[in-house]
């Protein structure tokens, strides 16, 4: 009898394939956006405000112009078209005309033949300010008597919620202040691009970005260009994290490219990068939690307090996260919280890893131990047994539909197994201990300690917006068999879509050979490389197009068969019907077969004036347990492991998911521990990686996963996205492994040593928390002063080039979307 | 991103020739060996030198001659990563191991050498910083400016000795040997630097430092304790060095106690030091002593963390360091003796 063998394909979804981009990258050939060169190229540069607000009295460009080299110095009143853009509301100028909001806002811009005579041309433009009064504190900016940052105010948004009755009686309540300092997303290649002019008098611009299609709907505009004649092509991306969510030097390469009729680079330094990008909010959250006597929570009350700094960037989005996850993912019955946005002269605050979830999370997490003490409980046990699970209501009145083991998260990562004792002092490596590597240690004198924390966060975007996403797939034979092309503009920004797409593919289409087409505009719009969406939106987008194919495919094969019934299947290059092969797939490919598909997830809605609505389409939940170790009279610590256990859906790639949670982790390690962009009167103090801290592998502990998939309805094979959860949670639990060992309050991120050695209180809060701003939300305020554009227009735009313009598109989505 | 300004680079081969060049460019002219430190300089216009002479390709800069028994000389240009690992220099002495083996990450130990390393200028959070930074701000005196920004009113810089070498070379009595126009002459790596944040050394700038002169090791034991909040990278916030020598019974014959990032140059804690001549170290002695190294220590505003953190610090790394060399555990220590 012989053994029948089944065609496989190889380098489908559940491996851990090589990624596309890991020879390249490993060896130094991979391109970023830095590296970008174009033949006569100019360089371009940027002229930014010293002062955090400032009315610019007069420009004198002259000098520049004079000098030899400079081919181009622009200022506001050179923008062709729109002055201002933004992400979600237009309030930021593509060159500050009258006012500067914050210290870094771009003034003038130019080109010049090298990068030092751009240098030196930007020290020739001569700004006359007349330095303003600043906000520079998120709670003095409610005050009525505080320098409005824009005509309309300083209340970017305020979100209330209102949850069964907030007043209900509790038979133990715990109160707590934290804060969050502002966190840099710090990615290793700063931003930069090429704008090349092209013969239609369009642009083509090859950037660093997050999301193509949003930033040629901000850019195009401001160009005063139909958008079809703004073309946009992914360069090498070297770290997001969130940072390349909102346009940095695009618009200004475009401009300078069009006026000289020369491709312009623009690539920031890292100063200019610490300048030019936003940022994570720092927050202040009170928050008091009830619970009865048996560990059952009965109300969590939060009011949350942000600071989106001078212009709107994602604020809206990310105080909606925040006050939408401020309870963690826990069932409560009974809720009242509000959070508001404001504007300040403080550099803009964004998009981060983690989107809002961070900052609740540190909050909700320490309420949670407290809680556990105040009860006498076990803080694991409590979680438990208030653990959200499908069908549970949320604060906002969303029922849960889709996989939530909540409980399964936090059983899986309770049980990893812990790290061993401590050596005998003066017996482990020195380099173990906390400050090891300074010599400062031989074990003595530390104290361990173990934290565990849980949060949460959506999947893709929410409050009623339908981020779809679009791919094309062309299966074709050439003489080496079948190949899939794969065209989407999914951006990869390290996190490895590429990879996963040609998995999708692979498995999908049965063939191994799989090309990813470059990103770029010349396809539809595939939505942000953000809010842990790509896997299940691209993902979905593929997994469509390509079950498109093969079903053009079928019909083909069927068309040319004897016997055309039964089961079709590909698989290792072969069609199978019953699963006996009829002919290889490129057989039945002597034209080519394309789709093309649009993946929309569950629909969302908005909130309305008590906070309720169906605002997130899915959730990924995990949970991480912290051990540490303390050296209580230095105040150094050492990370000794962290345990995770992720809700993951499903791994694709499970060495990429791995990947996630442990770079995740480090990004979390580094706001508990030292990472925080130190502001003074508005005022970057440590723009540089020599002062703005970020982990070293030298700080990173080993990280032990446990992966929980429990499938998601209607995600592509059940995958839910994994890029954010590790960093929501890594802080918190840090920090409760903190407290833990040294029994101290440590409400504020990041801990600093002296707050570990015993050398500061606690913060206490400068005055009591603010009331809700009186007549605002849940509508973003910007949005009710005609500033909606970005991502909203892009809604309406069909999947294809040559979109008009719509004057009030967000009307439109707003309207829609409520029914 | 940042580039660097325009200069011309001479590479001599031996010092002879380093001298005549350095001495023709004038105050137009800089020494660079490693270039780990000067060259993120520049770019941040810290510096604008239009001549650099390189000392990297004079061969007889980055020997390690010499015993623990007979004393050591160690080429200026002898890089950290060789100091750090040199086997007489961990034998005989361990505080330059320690301080060399704890500069910043393994590249730059690649490239850094010992003479820039002692040599390093000064640090402070107001002046490294780019030129936009520091325009926006307004410029101090230790560039483009007049008038210090961490201590307004203030007739001098403040600016921080930064090097982890320094204090480590100057507790094993180290001394330099320099060579200008003007000849040669050795002095003790104390005296090479002035407590002034500008003018931090006190050689002249057409002075090349050629070598590091170790005494004999005999009897002395030594350390270096180095503050810093991540375990790679970062510049020192506090560096200890001690070396002790001990007589019969573990009576304390010499002592030397100095400490790094502090003040603009090394400290060296003479009044600590003497508590302990003639004395066997006791816990309660290494307190008095930890206290009275720590007096000197007066940290601005001006590095990263909290001066009264700082200042805290310097009495418990004196007292860590001196009970590792005394071979006690520390107070409180779970662990009991080592
Ligand atoms: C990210 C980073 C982290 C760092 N961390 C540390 C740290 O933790 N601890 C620390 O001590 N340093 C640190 N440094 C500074 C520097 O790397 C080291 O001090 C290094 O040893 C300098 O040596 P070099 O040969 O590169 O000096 P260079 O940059 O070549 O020179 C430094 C200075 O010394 C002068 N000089 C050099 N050689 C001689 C000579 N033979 N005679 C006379 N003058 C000379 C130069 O003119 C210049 O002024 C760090 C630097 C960076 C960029
Ligand atoms: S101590 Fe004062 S003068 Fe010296 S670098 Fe700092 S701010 Fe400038």
């Amino acid at each position: 009898m012989s053994v029948r063998t089944l065609p496989v394909t190889r380098g489908g979804i559940g491996e851990s394939v090589p990624r596309v981009d890991a020879v390249p990258k490993a060896k130094g050939t991979f391109l970023f956006a830095s590296d970008l060169w174009a033949e006569d190229m100019l360089w371009g540069f940027t002229v930014r405000s010293p002062h955090p607000h400032a009315r610019i009295r007069s420009i004198d460009v002259s000098g520049a112009l004079a000098h030899p080299g400079v081919r181009a110095v622009l200022l506001a009143g050179d923008v062709p078209g729109r002055k201002t853009y933004g992400l979600e509301f237009a309030d930021q100028p593509v060159l500050a005309w009258d006012r500067v909001r914050y210290a870094g806002e771009p003034v003038a811009i130019g080109a010049a033949e090298d990068p030092e005579t751009a240098r030196r041309a930007g020290e020739r433009i001569v700004v006359d300010y007349e330095v303003l009064p600043a906000v520079t504190d998120m709670a003095q900016a409610l005050r009525a008597d505080a320098p409005r940052v824009h005509d309309f105010g300083n209340v970017l948004r305020h979100v209330h919620i209102v949850h069964g009755d907030p007043d209900a009686p509790a038979d133990v309540w715990v109160e707590g202040y934290y804060e969050t300092a502002v966190q840099d997303q710090a990615p290793l290649g700063p931003e930069a691009g090429l704008a090349i002019p092209a013969p239609d008098g369009g642009v083509d611009l090859y950037v660093a970005t997050q999301w193509l299609h949003v930033d040629r709907q901000q850019i195009a505009p401001c160009l005063g260009l139909p958008a079809h004649k703004v073309r946009l092509h992914l360069a090498g991306v070297g770290g997001a994290f969130g940072a390349r969510e909102d346009l940095s030097m695009q618009i200004h390469a475009s401009l300078l490219a069009l006026r000289t009729g020369r491709p312009v680079k623009i690539a920031y330094g890292r100063e200019e990068s610490f300048l030019g990008h936003v940022h994570r909010h720092p927050a202040r959250i009170w928050m008091r939690h009830g619970a009865r006597r048996d560990g059952t929570l009965v109300c969590v009350r939060a009011r949350i307090l942000v600071d989106g700094g001078a212009y709107a960037s994602s604020s809206a989005a990310v105080i909606g996260n925040a006050s939408t996850f401020a309870c963690g993912p826990y069932e409560v019955p009974n809720a009242l919280v509000d959070g508001t946005a404001v504007y300040t002269h403080n550099p803009p605050c964004g998009a981060m890893r983690g989107f809002g979830a961070v900052q609740v999370c540190f909050a909700h997490e320490a309420q949670m131990d407290r809680l556990a003490r105040a009860l006498g409980r076990d803080p694991v046990e409590l979680r438990l047994r208030n653990a959200l699970r499908t069908s549970s209501v949320l604060p906002t009145g969303q029922v849960v539909r889709g996989s939530a083991p909540v409980a399964a998260v936090i059983r899986r990562c309770a049980a990893l197994p812990l790290p061993p004792e401590a050596p005998p002092a003066g017996r482990g490596d020195p380099r173990a201990y906390p400050g090891g590597c300074g010599n400062v240690s031989r074990g003595e004198r530390l104290r361990r300690g173990v934290g565990f924390a849980v949060g949460y966060k959506n999947i893709a975007y929410s409050e009623g917006f339908d981020d779809a996403s679009a791919a094309r797939v062309r299966l074709r034979a050439d003489a080496a068999g079948p190949i899939a092309e794969v065209r989407s503009a999914a951006a990869e920004v390290g996190q490895g879509i590429h990879t996963i797409l040609a998995q999708i593919a692979r498995t999908e289409l049965g063939v191994e050979r799989v090309a990813i087409l470059p990103p770029d505009t010349g396809v539809g719009s595939a939505g942000s490389t953000s809010a842990s969406r790509q896997t299940m939106m691209s993902g979905g987008a593929v997994q469509a197009a390509c079950a498109a194919v093969r079903e053009a495919l079928f019909a083909r094969v069927r068309r040319s068969l004897a016997r055309p019934r039964g089961e079709l299947r590909l698989a290792g290059g072969l069609v199978l019907l019953d699963g006996e092969p009829v002919g290889p797939i490129a057989a039945f490919l002597d034209e080519p077969v394309e789709a093309e598909r649009v993946y929309h997830h569950r629909p969302t809605r908005p909130l309305d004036a008590r906070g309720q609505g169906e605002p997130h389409a899915a959730f990924a939940f995990a949970a991480e347990r912290a051990v540490v170790e303390v050296d209580e009279e230095l105040g150094l610590v050492r990370v000794v492991q962290i345990a995770a256990a992720q809700d993951v859906g499903r791994a694709l790639h499970p060495q990429s998911v791995q990947g996630q949670i442990e770079g995740g982790t480090a990004q979390g390690l580094g706001l508990a521990l030292m990472e925080e962009l130190q502001l003074r009167d508005g005022r970057i103090r440590n723009a540089s990686f020599t002062d703005y801290l970020i982990p070293t592998i030298a700080d990173m502990p080993p990280v032990v996963s446990a992966l929980v998939e429990e499938p998601e309805p209607g995600a592509p094979y059940g995958a839910k996205g994994v890029g954010e959860p590790a960093t929501i949670v890594a802080t918190a639990a840090i920090v409760a492994a903190l407290r833990d060992a040294t029994g101290r309050e440590l409400n504020r991120v990041p801990v600093r040593p002296d707050d570990l050695a015993g050398l500061a209180p606690p913060v206490a809060p400068v005055a009591p928390p603010p009331p809700p701003p009186q007549g605002s939300g849940p509508e973003p305020v910007p949005w009710a002063h005609g500033l909606a554009t970005g991502q909203h227009e892009l809604l309406q735009e069909p999947a294809h080039e040559g979109a008009g313009e719509d004057p009030r598109p967000w009307e439109r989505t707003r309207g829609g979307t409520g029914s | 991103m940042l580039r660097l300004p325009p200069f011309t680079y001479l590479a001599p081969r031996t010092l002879e020739q380093a001298v005549g060049q350095i001495g023709e460019a004038g105050p137009e002219g800089m020494l660079v060996a490693g270039g780990t430190d000067l060259y993120p300089n520049m770019k941040r216009r810290q510096f604008e030198p239009k001549v650099l002479v390189g000392l990297r390709g004079i061969r007889d800069l980055g020997r390690i001659s010499g015993t623990p028994a007979q004393g050591l000389a160690i080429g200026a240009c002898a890089t950290l990563a060789q100091v750090a690992s040199h086997p007489a220099v961990a034998e005989g002495y361990r505080a330059l191991a320690l301080a060399a083996g704890a500069v910043s990450t393994p590249p730059l130990r690649n490239m850094g050498t010992l003479g820039g390393n002692l040599c390093l200028d000064t640090r402070c959070n107001y002046y490294n910083q780019t030129y936009h930074w520091r325009k926006s701000i307004g410029f101090c005196m230790k560039k483009d400016g007049d008038i210090c920004l961490v201590a307004p009113g203030s007739p001098r810089c403040w600016a921080l000795s930064s090097t982890d070498a320094a204090p480590a070379a100057i507790a094993l009595g180290a001394r330099v040997r320099l060579v200008g126009a003007g000849g040669e002459r050795v002095v003790s790596a104390a005296d090479l630097y002035r407590d002034d944040g500008m003018r931090y050394l006190s050689k002249a700038p057409d002075e090349i430092l050629v070598d590091v002169i170790l005494p004999p090791a005999d009897g002395w034991r030594s350390t270096y304790w180095k503050l810093r909040r991540r375990g790679s990278f970062d510049f020192p916030i506090l560096g200890v060095a001690v070396a002790l020598r001990s007589g019969p019974g573990g009576v304390i014959e010499d002592a030397r106690i100095v400490l790094g990032a502090v003040a603009s140059r090394p400290v060296v804690a003479t009044r600590a030091a003497g508590l302990v001549m003639g004395q066997r170290l006791t816990a309660d002695l290494i307190g008095r002593v930890a206290q009275a190294a720590s007096e000197p220590a007066k940290p601005l505003d001006n590095a990263d963390l909290t001066i009264g953190y700082r200042k805290r610090m310097a009495r418990v790394y004196v007292e860590r360091a001196l009970r590792e060399l005394a071979g006690l555990p520390y107070d409180g220590a779970p662990g009991g003796a080592r």
